[in-house]
């Protein structure tokens, strides 16, 4: 083994320490010039008490072993996951140059060209339509998605681009093999076929709050640009911005109803000077790629009496609940019902939670 | 010195035929009851012996053994008091020895007045099929025992009238066989008419009371769910004579029955602390549950979910076979227990989900909350009402929704029609049908099979569903005077079925 592959895996090492965060990592580092001196301090007990927070002494002591170092690259083997440290010349370029970048990335798949990565935030609790208008834009978009495999948006922008078949790339607040939330057990898994799952976290590592501000830096890290869906003022999505803006990336935003909490952050975007989004085009347009025209045609719609098209018109505005549609259109409610159950049976609404109706 | 008095026990909804023997023989006073009499029977003898000496009749100061046959069945209650009175009064020829086609029934109080029984109306039913002809009463149960036909029944006040009666000195007036009408304009509290809005829910009600089907609201806290299900019993349909019975039987046996016979149908709704033996039967003396407490009627359960999961589980069987069977080691009974259950619910833990309010619950929260009602349990319900939140304008309009028995008379006529198409075969309403029944009463015109195929293929409907979606349709095509189910029955009917997984995301 040459000098430099060792130095890597003790940096893997290093980086599996629990609790040792990128900027005790650095400073480590510089103190005692490399990974392999620091191991060695350590394991002659030489090393100054206050080196660095006494819970990654405690840990770095007790883990100080060569045994230790293969049990991890072993784990890591087992697992599937590959671990690219800054060292590396895959290590993505982007992000190697915002403050404190991850010393090491877990990765689980293969970490797709990052150039053109577009990344996509937004809040947990989305509208129905906002989940569907993003998973559209992340769909006809063709670039690589970043986003953080959260609930609501960052699901919508993962399933978009797998829609198209796109490679993305979920970027998680613990380790690359916890699936959290546990309801995208199955995204997890086409997210690694498809593209990649990168952590900063050693693989076994929980979802707690404190790690989701660190990973949020990666998304932003990683990414040329950053579209902001639906989003309150204040959040993840707030910082994963306040960031990218920080990094120099370039800013996109959905513009949103101004009555909707959670347009409020988009729209506050725009106003400061992001990009407005309404399509994929406008965010390809701004790169100067080729605007991806919509090639759907119009849909074929099946055929519609008189009473069925006005309800459909009513549902294209917003969903509703049978209550209100047969008050819209006057119509008997056992009678609204028949027809509503013929539209769905044409695949011409869609029955919602609550009692609603949906295009 | 013996005399045989006839009286009647209660085993589950049945009566039988009990025979009082009073023996008086010489020796020193003494009081033996054999035949298995429980603790209120042995007490009697205090209160027959305060009763017939305060009605100024004498107590025989001699060796007295009541024997209560058949001596192998367990007799319990205070009804056997009037029977043994009457017996020591004839064995010691103070009173005439009455008929054999006579019975007796009755608590004495120690003045001498009768007090009223409990299962009046199963006894007397009992007894005219044992062959009685004059039944005796207090006089508080009287109007009860009336109903039944081919039998005089006489209502008794005291022990003393009714010895005077015996003797033939001031008979007693039997009661008229009393004819039956339901009420039909018994008001519900709670009308239809000041529930403002929500008229998709009104006619899923409307529906679920013409067929008898079983109905959940799931719905946000504050939509309206508890005070529709309340106003249910107001149009609910007529009773019929024989339904009558069978809910005056139920509550006559547990001293529920207001006298007469039941002239509404029950509306029972249990809190959801409820234990499982509440709700099917059970106990001591293995009394019917809430389930069969609302026969005929509505069993509503509120906050479905935060019943326990083992008492919820035991309505599978009872509402598939309309009945319930209620093993004990000292008795197995089975009571009817044909009721229509209206559940309401929350969405989720914090209640917003799919309403107009944020929902903070997550799917893993939602997806345990609603994994406490069990598929099979919701396989059995007919008609899933989604509700959302009313709006402010909707609860202010003072225009009256329409009143509850203009929505009663369109459900006695669907109803009419069923009775009609069910006559003889022990069923009352579509709900009850069969899967055999389904096939003779619920066809499917081809227009109806393609649609049904249809859904089948793109509603994610199961095999049970589907069965649920035709028999709502037969209602709703009782409901609009349609000889056989339309394509347009069958749509609306689709409306209803159960939301499938991805209704819930």
């Amino acid at each position: 083994m040459n000098m430099a592959e060792e130095e890597r895996n003790y940096w893997i090492w290093m980086a599996s320490l629990p609790n040792i965060g990128a900027k005790t990592f650095y400073h480590l580092l510089k103190n005692y010039g490399s990974a392999a001196a620091f191991f060695d301090v350590v394991k002659a007990g030489t090393i100054l008490p206050d080196a660095a927070p006494q819970d990654v002494m405690n840990a770095a002591a007790a883990l100080c072993s060569k045994a230790r170092l293969a049990e991890i690259l072993a784990e890591l083997n087992e697992k599937n996951i590959s671990a690219v440290t800054r060292l590396d010349e895959n290590y993505p370029a982007r992000l190697a140059a915002i403050p404190w970048p991850p010393p090491v990335l877990f990765i689980k798949g293969e970490l797709p060209a990052l150039d053109d990565a577009v990344g996509i935030v937004g809040t947990r609790n989305c509208t129905r339509r906002g989940f569907e208008h993003t998973r559209k834009i992340a769909a006809e978009l063709k670039m690589t998605v970043v986003s953080g495999m959260a609930r609501g948006i960052d699901t919508a922008a993962h399933l978009g681009a797998l829609d198209a078949g796109i490679p993305t790339v979920a970027v998680l607040g613990c380790g690359a093999d916890v699936i959290y939330p546990p309801e995208n057990d199955s995204l997890y898994h086409m997210i690694a076929d498809n593209g990649a799952i990168v952590s900063e976290l050693p693989p076994g590592a929980g979802p707690i709050a404190a790690n989701f501000p660190i990973r949020n830096r990666i998304i932003a890290g990683l990414c040329r640009g950053l579209l902001v869906a639906e989003s309150g003022m204040k959040g993840g999505t707030a910082i994963t911005t306040s960031l990218a803006v920080g990094y120099g990336r370039d800013i996109f935003a959905e513009p949103g109803p101004a009555y909707l909490e959670s347009s409020a952050l988009p729209n506050e975007l725009i106003v400061q000077g992001a990009v407005p989004v309404r399509s994929a085009a406008d965010i390809s347009s701004f790169y100067g790629a080729k605007v991806y025209q919509t090639e759907q045609e119009e849909k074929e719609l099946p055929q519609m009496d008189f009473f069925q098209q006005r309800i459909y018109e009513l549902l294209l505005k917003e969903d509703m609940g049978i209550e209100e549609i047969a008050t819209a259109v006057q119509g008997a409610p056992g009678e609204v019902s028949a027809t509503l159950t013929m539209m769905e049976l044409t695949g011409l609404c869609r029955r919602l939670p609550g009692g609603k109706f949906g295009i | 010195m013996l005399s045989k008095i006839l009286s009647c026990g209660l085993n589950g909804l049945s009566g039988y035929p009990v025979v009082v023997e009073a023996d008086i023989a010489a020796g020193m006073p003494a009081y033996e009851t054999v035949g298995l009499p429980g603790a209120a029977v042995r007490e009697s003898k205090e209160r027959v012996r305060a009763a017939i000496k305060n009605s100024g009749y004498a107590y025989p100061q001699q060796r007295i053994t009541i024997n209560l046959a058949p001596a192998d069945l367990k007799k319990d209650g205070p009804i056997y008091d009037l029977a043994i009175a009457v017996g020591l009064l004839c064995a010691e020829q103070q009173v005439a020895q009455p008929d054999e086609s006579s019975a007796f029934m009755g608590e004495l109080s120690l003045d001498g007045n009768l007090r009223s029984v409990a299962g009046a109306l199963p006894m007397a039913i009992s007894a005219k099929e044992s062959g009685v002809k004059r039944l005796y009463i207090s006089a508080m149960n009287a109007d009860e025992a009336a109903y039944v036909s081919g039998i005089e029944v006489y209502p008794v006040t005291t022990l003393a009238q009714l010895a005077a009666h015996l003797n033939g000195e001031t008979p007693i007036e039997p009661l008229p066989t009393h004819i039956y009408r339901p009420d039909n304009e018994a008001l519900c509290a709670h009308d239809m008419a000041h529930i403002r809005g929500q008229q998709h829910a009104r006619r899923a009600l409307e529906i679920a009371a013409a067929g008898g089907h079983n109905l959940l609201f799931i719905g946000p806290p504050g939509s309206g769910k508890t005070m529709l299900a309340r106003a249910v019993p107001g149009i609910l349909p007529d009773l019929t004579f024989e339904e009558a019975l069978e809910i005056t039987k139920i509550q006559s046996i547990c001293g529920l029955s207001s006298g007469g016979l039941a002239t509404s149908r029950p509306f029972r709704s249990p809190h959801h602390t409820m234990s499982t033996a509440a709700l099917t039967g059970g106990g001591l003396r293995v009394l019917p549950g809430e389930i069969s407490l609302a026969h005929g009627g509505v069993l509503f359960l509120d906050e479905l979910p935060e019943f326990k999961r083992q008492a919820l589980e035991a309505l599978r069987q009872p509402l598939e076979d309309r009945q319930v069977s209620i093993a004990r080691a000292n008795a197995k009974l089975t009571y009817p227990a044909n009721v229509m259950l209206i559940a309401a619910m929350n969405p989720c833990p914090c209640g917003n989900f799919g309403s107009d309010k944020p929902c903070r619950c997550s799917p893993r929260e939602i997806r345990q909350y609603l994994s406490r009602i069990s598929g099979p349990l919701l396989d059995r319900i007919d008609i899933h009402i989604g509700m959302n939140n009313v709006t402010y304008g909707e609860l202010t309009d003072e225009t009256p929704g329409e009143a509850s028995r203009d929505i009663r008379a369109r459900v006695n006529a669907a109803r009419r029609i069923q009775q009609k198409r069910y006559a003889g075969t022990g069923i009352y309403s579509n709900a009850a049908l069969s899967a055999e029944q389904l096939n003779t009463h619920c066809v499917l015109d081809d227009a109806c099979d393609k649609l049904m195929q249809r859904a089948y293929q793109t509603l994610n409907l199961s095999p049970r569903g589907m069965a649920r979606v035709r028999k709502v349709a037969r209602t709703i095509a009782d409901l609009g005077g349609a000889e056989s189910i339309s394509a347009k029955h069958l749509a609306e009917a689709l409306q209803y079925r159960t939301p499938d997984g991805r209704y819930w995301g």
